[in-house]
């Protein structure tokens, strides 16, 4: 079986100048708070190191001086330090995750009005599966970058730094001992570092490739059922389950090994300051207290070393998450023209296409030499063959995409000098497939919209019968529409859509009829609502129904993305053209259903 | 609480070796954990005695105390390898097991499981939950002992060097295990309940993708990000509700440490100071505090652990409980020679969430080696007659029968061999072409392929892709067209050779030419076996010897080709209309 890298899987490197500074920018608002939160790590960890040290002056000053005086003195001391590390920690913690948590949210927001502000051809070649990972669980993997990844690092070089310090302070000579076993440590852990890095990878690799077969047997169960492949796929299951099982456990005797290597390490750097040390105290002035203090000091420097350690893995996969959310943040939105001409007042509504050619991708022309012009107030419907160039008319009038030549003009002007969504508002569009948001009928009417009153909605619902079948729901028009509306059907759904086109009130109505099999009942009603929405409404209707195609003006006929013919019902049927055909073909026995 | 231990018991049986020396290796780390403190509390000690006794003496036993440090490390890490590699091998092993366990089972269920049940609650079954079922034994089980060696071993200790002090120092830690426990279990059900608002905010952006062509007709964008700003602040403020509890937890557990930290400083010292206890055991116990305070926590840890190892496993046991609705007799038959008499008797299928029959009374002879078509409207009861003969589907009433022999006494695994079955959506699998195609029939050479391949018009196609037969499909391969993709799973079916093969509107996004030509193949094809085609489209039609008209469940017409457009109601409709349709196409 052939391998092949992906987009997800690929690894970046753990620290990029570049997108660490674009990361940065999103601290940038909260800097103040950023250093503050930096500088109660700090201290709690300062608390921290002076604990071993009042335990020594304990011994020394206390103890061994038989001074219950000063002993009480350092146990004051203590008392203090420790409920300033307890309130400092507890600050810190939560400002650390305030930051986070706002962080992710301006992100996370920007992402997404970005993303709004992206074309169709956009969404047309990313998944939507692909841009939801983006928004939830990329940014979830920059919780633990910006919640402790930065400042740990910070942290931890302080605090290495800190240890020599007070250790160096404490006795130089000691200290010696345990900065020789500091490099050694630090190569051992570069070295097995490195070797699990590419064992993770290859974890991570095998682990999504589990996931994808699972899945995939899942979906295809009943493929797998049809042909008898139980027993074959099952053994496949196990030969990659057990692969990554091998690589699991690999990783385990990695760690197996290297924890307690390190473990040896430090105890023989302990025993060395036991013997060298014991014979300093003997020797020297050097106290026993300190002595204590110094031994705490030498089993504390390996936390930090291996918290940095664990930083990398972190760093590497924020890296390459951050580098995944620039790039469709890099994506140019939908142009707006230069200087815009805006659309403060309504619409006459004559519309004409000049000289139309479009292509969804090059040369593969769906229109060409399109022409044709609809007068303010005319209704018109475009009839055609599945593939005609139909519904390509709806995207060019909406600006979804542009012509690849010739210009469409509304009231004389290029739609290309309006701005889209001004262009997009005076428009009421019924697209074929009627999607529905989940919340209420009343939200799925008005989308929101903060401008309608409830009573304009319903009226608006009555207007195109779609009161009848909503007045009958439980909730009636506060009742919950499921995802992708399974619910309600598809006549329901398409009356609800009228009503939403009704309630923006649009100069143009564009309304691609839906092919579904709709019941005879329902079916009368949407006759009745597409004959009033259409009422004196500049209107293109891209038809299948009869009745539609009797009720407008004029017949446009569209085959292979040309205009072929164009005129009256009787007048195309007397022609005998392509009209006639497709009557026959898809419109002489609707009338039976 | 305790009620669910008995789900874990088989694996700990069937692993018992691995839990054994886990254990035993773990005895002997934590026995010898306990050390290196004593052996510095006997160095300080030593060091006490500076100016009592001769400086050569103190030097020899500081040299004894380093060398025994160093051999109790070498012995303890020598045992810790093998402690490692058992506990946390066990959950590795175990999470193997239950994976191939969930996978073995969940392909015996029928489709009608997989309608009811979503592919991301399974995905999330076989992924998180199998984790967290695991960590009971790399977890719960390791961390119970490890705490339990330590209320052993460090309290007999600290009681020998002053039974006195110990009662003091450990005034405040029982108090921890239900602290630990109480707060664990806060934080996880508000990390749950923040994770719900992800998943909002998760179909929230996935609803407003599927819709962005709505939205943009109605310049909604901006009520939309207003909507998404709404969501996106609940998911603060539950985050930072949590926040706060994590913040809380470390600083509250430091507040109990080092309370007893502060009254071994103040007792102690005064005990050391009247010389009730040395130096030495004065640092021994601030050591040792530590010691018993790390177990402490991991009690908490572990009953929060458990306690969601044990949902997670009730979880996967409800999957383990579902018995295959379809399965084979007791008596089944394995050796049927199912070469093609097909017979509905009275059958009716019910839909659980419909009243009103998919397949009504529905009686139909089928002899062998015929090819009957059924055409007819959209839900009218095609596609169920198709389901039933593979048994995807058990009728609700009647009988089905092969050769005279009912459907439910042949074994399935017989029955569905001698079925060819092409269903309407093309399924492929993430594998190269030639495995995609050879998917029933392992052994096919490549010769037995690439006829298939011919068969299904699709060897053209494959040729001209870069690997050939080897190009890998899916999500990391090439992306075929719909068309291309149906005549892959054609040339699925027919590689299999099988006795009856049944086609479900396969062909619908095949070119008409292309379509021709495969039917053309088809009909030498299906010359000598039975074949039922579901199909909305004339070419198809014509290969068949016999044409059903379905609709509500029931045959509405029922003849050849040419009575049927004698006839002239329903199927002459069709016919016609479609075959206007297609003048135009040519046009």
């Amino acid at each position: 079986m052939k391998k092949y890298e992906y987009d997800d899987e690929i690894l970046g490197k753990a620290y990029d100048g570049r997108l660490m500074k674009r990361l940065m920018s999103y601290i940038k608002p909260y800097k103040y708070l950023a250093i503050l939160a930096l500088a109660l790590t700090i201290i709690t960890n300062i608390c921290g190191l002076l604990e071993p040290l009042l335990i020594g002056y304990a011994i020394d000053m206390g103890i061994r001086q038989h001074s219950w005086h000063n002993l009480k003195d350092i146990a004051r001391i203590y008392l203090g330090l420790v409920l300033l590390k307890i309130l400092f920690s507890y600050l810190g913690a939560y400002l650390l995750a305030w930051l986070s948590t706002r962080t992710l949210y301006d992100l996370r927001m920007t992402l997404f009005a970005h993303l709004q502000k992206l074309s169709l051809p956009f969404y047309a070649k990313n998944p939507v599966g692909r841009l939801v990972t983006r928004v939830i669980s990329d940014i979830q993997v920059l919780s633990d970058f910006f919640g402790i990844g930065i400042i740990a690092v910070v942290n931890d070089i302080l605090m290495i730094a800190g240890l020599i310090c007070f250790i160096l302070w404490l006795n130089a000579q000691l200290a010696l001992i345990i900065l020789c076993v500091v490099p050694v440590i630090t190569i051992l852990t570069i070295f097995f570092k490195n070797r699990l890095r590419a064992l993770y990878r290859e974890i991570r690799r095998k682990i999504a490739l589990i996931n994808a077969n699972l899945q995939e047997n899942v979906s295809g169960i009943k493929v797998v059922q049809a042909f008898n492949r139980e027993e074959q796929n099952l053994e496949h299951f196990k030969n990659i389950n057990t692969d990554f099982f091998n690589s699991c456990m690999k990783s385990l005797i990695y760690h197996s090994i290297f924890w307690p290597l390190i473990a040896l390490l430090s105890a023989i750097a302990i025993s060395n300051i036991i013997y060298y040390g014991g014979g300093q105290v003997l020797t020297s002035d050097f106290e026993i207290g300190k002595f204590y203090t110094l031994l705490q000091y030498a089993l504390m420097f390996f936390g930090p070393i291996q918290d940095l350690t664990d930083k990398y893995t972190l760093f590497q996969s924020s890296m390459a998450s951050a580098e995944r959310i620039f790039k469709l943040l890099d994506e140019t939105p939908e142009s707006e023209p230069q200087s815009p001409i805006r659309l403060t007042e309504r619409l006459k509504g004559d519309i004409e296409f000049k000289n139309v050619w479009f292509a969804y991708n090059a040369e593969n022309y769906v229109t060409e030499e399109l022409s044709f012009n609809i007068k303010a107030g005319e209704r018109v419907a475009i009839v055609g063959a599945t593939g005609a160039g139909k519904s390509t008319i709806i995207n060019l009038m909406c600006r979804f995409y542009d012509p690849t030549k010739g210009r469409i003009l509304i009231d004389g002007t290029d739609i290309s000098t309006m701005p889209r969504r001004e262009l997009r508002r005076k428009l009421g569009i019924v697209l074929q497939d009627v999607f529905l948001f989940s919340g209420d009928i009343m939200n799925n009417i008005g989308l929101g919209e903060k401008t309608f009153t409830e009573a304009e909605l319903i009226e608006s619902a009555k207007y195109v019968n779609a009161d009848k079948f909503i007045e009958q729901l439980p909730g009636q028009y506060h009742a919950e529409v499921q995802e992708r509306g399974c619910t309600l059907s598809a006549g329901q759904r398409q009356l609800l859509s009228f009503a939403r086109a009704l309630a923006f009130d649009p100069e143009i109505l564009i309304l691609d009829e839906a092919t579904a099999s709709i019941d005879v009942e329902t079916e009368a009603y949407i006759q009745d609502a597409i004959h009033k929405l259409i009422k004196g409404r500049t209107s293109i209707i891209i038809a299948h129904r009869l009745s539609t195609i009797q009720d407008v003006d004029r017949i446009l006929v569209m085959h292979r993305g040309r205009l072929r013919e164009e005129g009256s019902h009787e007048q195309l049927i007397a022609q005998k053209g392509i009209y006639y055909k497709l009557y026959q073909a898809q419109f002489a026995s609707t009338q039976s259903l | 609480m305790f009620k669910n231990l008995k789900l874990f018991y088989p694996f700990i049986r069937k692993y018992k070796h691995l839990f054994i020396g886990g254990f035993l290796a773990l005895l002997i780390v934590d026995l010898f954990d306990v050390m290196p403190q004593l052996i510095i509390k006997y160095a300080l000690d030593e060091l006490q005695l500076k100016g009592f006794y001769p400086y050569g003496y103190i030097v020899e036993n500081l040299l004894m105390c380093a060398v025994f440090y160093i051999m109790i490390a070498i012995t303890q890490d020598f045992f810790r390898y093998f402690m490692r590699r058992y506990f946390h091998g066990s959950g590795f092993i175990i999470s193997r097991d239950l994976k191939v366990q969930f996978y073995e089972h969940i392909q015996k269920l029928p489709p009608s499981f997989y309608n009811k049940t979503k592919t991301g609650d399974l995905m999330s079954r076989a992924t998180a939950d199998i984790d967290s079922a695991s960590q009971f034994y790399s977890g719960a089980v390791f961390i119970g002992l490890d705490n339990f060696f330590y209320f052993l071993t460090v309290p007999f200790i600290m009681f020998s060097l002053s039974p006195e002090l110990m009662l003091y120092a450990l005034i405040p830690v029982p108090i921890l295990p239900f602290f630990v426990n109480r707060i664990s279990n806060l934080i996880h059900k508000k990390f749950k309940e923040s994770q719900e608002i992800l998943s909002k905010i998760s179909a929230f952006s996935q609803e407003n993708f599927s819709g962005v062509k709505v939205i943009k007709s109605f310049s909604q964008e901006q009520n939309q990000i207003m909507g998404f700003a709404e969501i996106n602040k609940q998911y603060v403020t539950k985050n930072l509700e949590l926040a706060r509890l994590n913040a809380f937890f470390g600083p509250s557990l430091q507040l109990v440490i080092s309370t007893s930290v502060l009254i071994v400083i103040i007792v102690g010292g005064k005990m050391a100071i009247d010389e009730k206890i040395t130096i030495g055991t004065y640092a021994a116990f601030q050591a040792y505090l530590l010691k018993i305070i790390g177990p402490m926590i991991g009690l908490g840890w572990t009953m929060s652990i458990y306690q969601r190892a044990a949902a997670s496993m009730e979880r996967l046991q409800e999957i383990f409980n579902v018995q295959p609705a379809i399965k084979d007799a007791d008596d089944a038959i394995t050796d049927a020679v199912l070469d093609g008499d097909i017979e509905f008797n009275n059958v009716t299928v019910m839909h659980e969430d419909k009243c009103i029959p998919s397949l009504d009374n529905f009686n139909l002879r089928i002899k062998k080696g015929t090819t009957v078509a059924i055409v007819g409207p959209i839900g009218g009861g095609k596609s169920t007659i198709l389901n039933l003969l593979p048994r995807f589907l058990e009728p609700t009433s009647g009988e089905i029968t092969i050769n005279g022999i009912s459907l439910n006494k042949i074994a399935l695994k017989t029955l569905r061999g001698n079925i060819g079955y092409v269903q309407q959506e093309s399924f492929l699998f993430s594998d190269t072409i030639s495995g995609n195609i050879a998917f029933g029939a392992s052994n096919a050479d490549d010769k037995t392929i690439q006829k298939a391949a011919e068969i299904a018009m699709v060897h053209k196609d494959i040729r001209d892709f870069p690997d050939g037969y080897e190009t890998m499909l899916g999500e990391r391969g090439v992306n075929l067209s719909g068309g291309q993709r149906q005549r892959i799973t054609l040339a699925r079916a027919v590689i299999k050779d099988p006795h009856i093969i049944l086609l479900d509107d396969c062909l619908s996004s095949v070119d008409s030419d292309t379509e021709e030509e495969i039917l053309k193949n088809l009909n030498t094809y299906l010359a000598h076996r039975t074949c039922l085609i579901v199909t909305h489209r004339v070419p198809a039609v014509k290969i068949a010897d016999e044409i059903i008209f379905m609709d509500d469940g029931k045959i509405i017409e029922h003849g050849t080709h040419e009575e049927l457009l004698k006839h002239n109601v329903r199927y002459a409709d069709f016919y016609n209309r479609q075959q206007m349709e297609r003048d135009l196409e040519k046009l």
